[in-house]
């Protein structure tokens, strides 16, 4: 199978790294070369090379955008565009500082700055959520999670839950319904989750149930145990689906930061060519 | 390697495998399918998990010895020069290839004409992430009907059923779902040369 061959993982399969140093070290070179020449400004003519080279790579950081929207475009895969999309984040952001000369001056050059700080920033803090979040996520479990899903499974446990308390008795039933229905009921993602592990979470589970255990008679006993299966499963979703809605969330706030972001850039290049 | 025997993807010859340490839930995966596939997404992304951490979506898994094809009544199953299985338009939808995969991978679905929606509208719809939901329906390549007879109309209005599994893009460069992922989670391998390298390796 041809297209099988092509889609073998190589271990090797990223050069970006070693590109992405070669050039850094070249830039840094450059810098200090200029410095020691005396003219670094942002208007002189390695300024406004570093700005140009900038504002070329930080165009082509947003085709990523539109990169992912064409899929059977023959221009790499998206995880290659990704990596060329990280790297070159960086290196965008190297070559803007120098072109700023790692100095505020001006109103708007200064709010640019900050905006392409922000924009850097939760780069930075996308690509960490990319790496660690997913693995978070399947570390613990072995069942798949499908976010688009997790509505009607909740809603399934649920009912499960209801049909195994209205077989158990009347006193039961009302601790059912007091203390343990609104907690499977509540589909909110519980933020503190994001900086637990899966285990603490059933952990948590485990202790509150065990706290109404204490209430419940011996009979009841097997139904709270099945109970608490489905509730601690719900959990786990519940666990997945903030870390999957933090991964979508932050989407949100890369994207039309780096529009706005670009937009300023563009009233900059405009007034710095008017004046 | 025993997961995989037991699953029996060790008889496959080009498993689709998601590895979830690196998914990020974007669905690329799923909405390049369904680009690439009429608006029909070939691929769900749950199934059975080989460890915590490769799921084993369901997608068609291309096996050594396909019983679907083999069961197949009309003979609509066929192996392409490259491995590929896929069905030809000659399917009536019957269900037996459905019924007969060992890993439920072939789905019958009724399928409509004109519910596609195509151009750059859903493009740029795409592309703002406004799409909402896949359009449903695939193209048919049904006849024009020039007699003007009403009931050959209503005929060819009326929902017609038809198999449906992964055919690996055979009609594309790439396969979708992979060239599409971003952080390279979702890898089509062969499973018996791939989990022996692994094992070597560890």
């Amino acid at each position: 199978m041809k297209k099988l061959q092509q889609a073998e993982p190589h271990i090797l399969r990223s050069k970006w790294p070693l590109l992405f140093a070669m050039i850094t070290i070249l830039l840094s070179v450059s810098y200090y070369f200029f410095i020691r020449q005396g003219a670094v400004g942002s208007g002189s003519t390695a300024g406004i090379f570093w700005g140009v080279s900038g504002l070329v790579i930080a165009i082509i950081l947003a085709g990523y955008r539109i990169r992912r929207s064409l899929y059977n475009l023959r221009l790499g895969s998206l995880s290659g565009w990704l990596q060329a999309h990280i790297y070159l984040g960086v290196l965008c952001s190297v070559l803007i500082f120098m072109h700023s000369g790692f100095r505020f001056t001006g109103i708007f050059s200064s709010f640019l700055l900050c905006l392409f700080l922000l924009v850097v920033v939760s780069g930075i803090v996308g690509a960490l959520l990319y790496r660690t979040i997913p693995f978070f996520m399947a570390q613990h479990s072995n069942v798949s999670f499908a976010h688009e899903d997790v509505m009607r499974r909740f809603g399934e446990l649920l009912e499960e839950a209801d049909g195994l308390a209205l077989e158990a008795s009347g006193e039961f039933l009302n601790i059912y319904k007091s203390r343990i229905r609104p907690l499977i009921k509540s589909k909110s993602p519980r933020w503190r989750y994001l900086f637990m592990d899966e285990v603490e979470v059933i952990g948590k589970c485990e202790q509150y149930l065990e706290l109404v255990a204490r209430q419940t008679g011996a009979r009841e006993i097997y139904c709270l145990h099945m109970i608490c299966a489905l509730y601690i499963e719900k959990e786990k979703l519940i666990y997945k689906w903030g870390k999957a809605l933090l991964l979508r969330g932050w989407l949100n706030f890369h994207v039309p930061l780096t529009m706005a972001m670009l937009t300023a850039a563009m009233f900059h290049v405009i007034s710095i060519m008017y004046y | 390697m025993r997961a995989t025997v037991e699953t029996g993807i060790i008889q496959t010859r080009a498993a689709l495998i998601i590895d979830l340490s690196r998914c990020v839930q974007c669905d690329n995966c799923l909405e390049a399918c369904a680009a690439l596939h009429d608006g029909r997404s070939l691929l769900v992304r749950k199934g059975s998990m080989l460890n915590n951490f490769n799921l084993l979506p369901t997608s068609c898994m291309h096996c050594d010895d396909p019983t679907c094809m083999t069961k197949c009544p009309t003979g609509a199953i066929t192996r392409d020069v490259t491995g590929e299985i896929y069905h030809k338009d000659s399917c009536i939808g019957c269900g037996s290839c459905a019924q007969n995969c060992p890993f439920g991978n072939i789905v019958i679905v009724d399928v409509h004409e004109d519910e596609q929606k195509h151009g750059l509208m859903l493009w740029f719809s795409r592309l703002f992430g406004l799409n909402g939901k896949s359009p449903p329906g695939p193209i048919e390549n049904e006849k024009t009907d020039t007699t003007g007879d009403k009931r050959a109309v209503a005929r060819r209005r009326k929902p017609r059923k038809k198999a449906y599994k992964c055919d690996m893009c055979r009609d594309h460069t790439y396969m979708g779902c992979v060239y599409n992922c971003p952080t390279g989670a979702a890898k089509r391998v062969n499973p018996a040369k791939f989990f022996t390298e692994i094992a070597s390796a560890l």
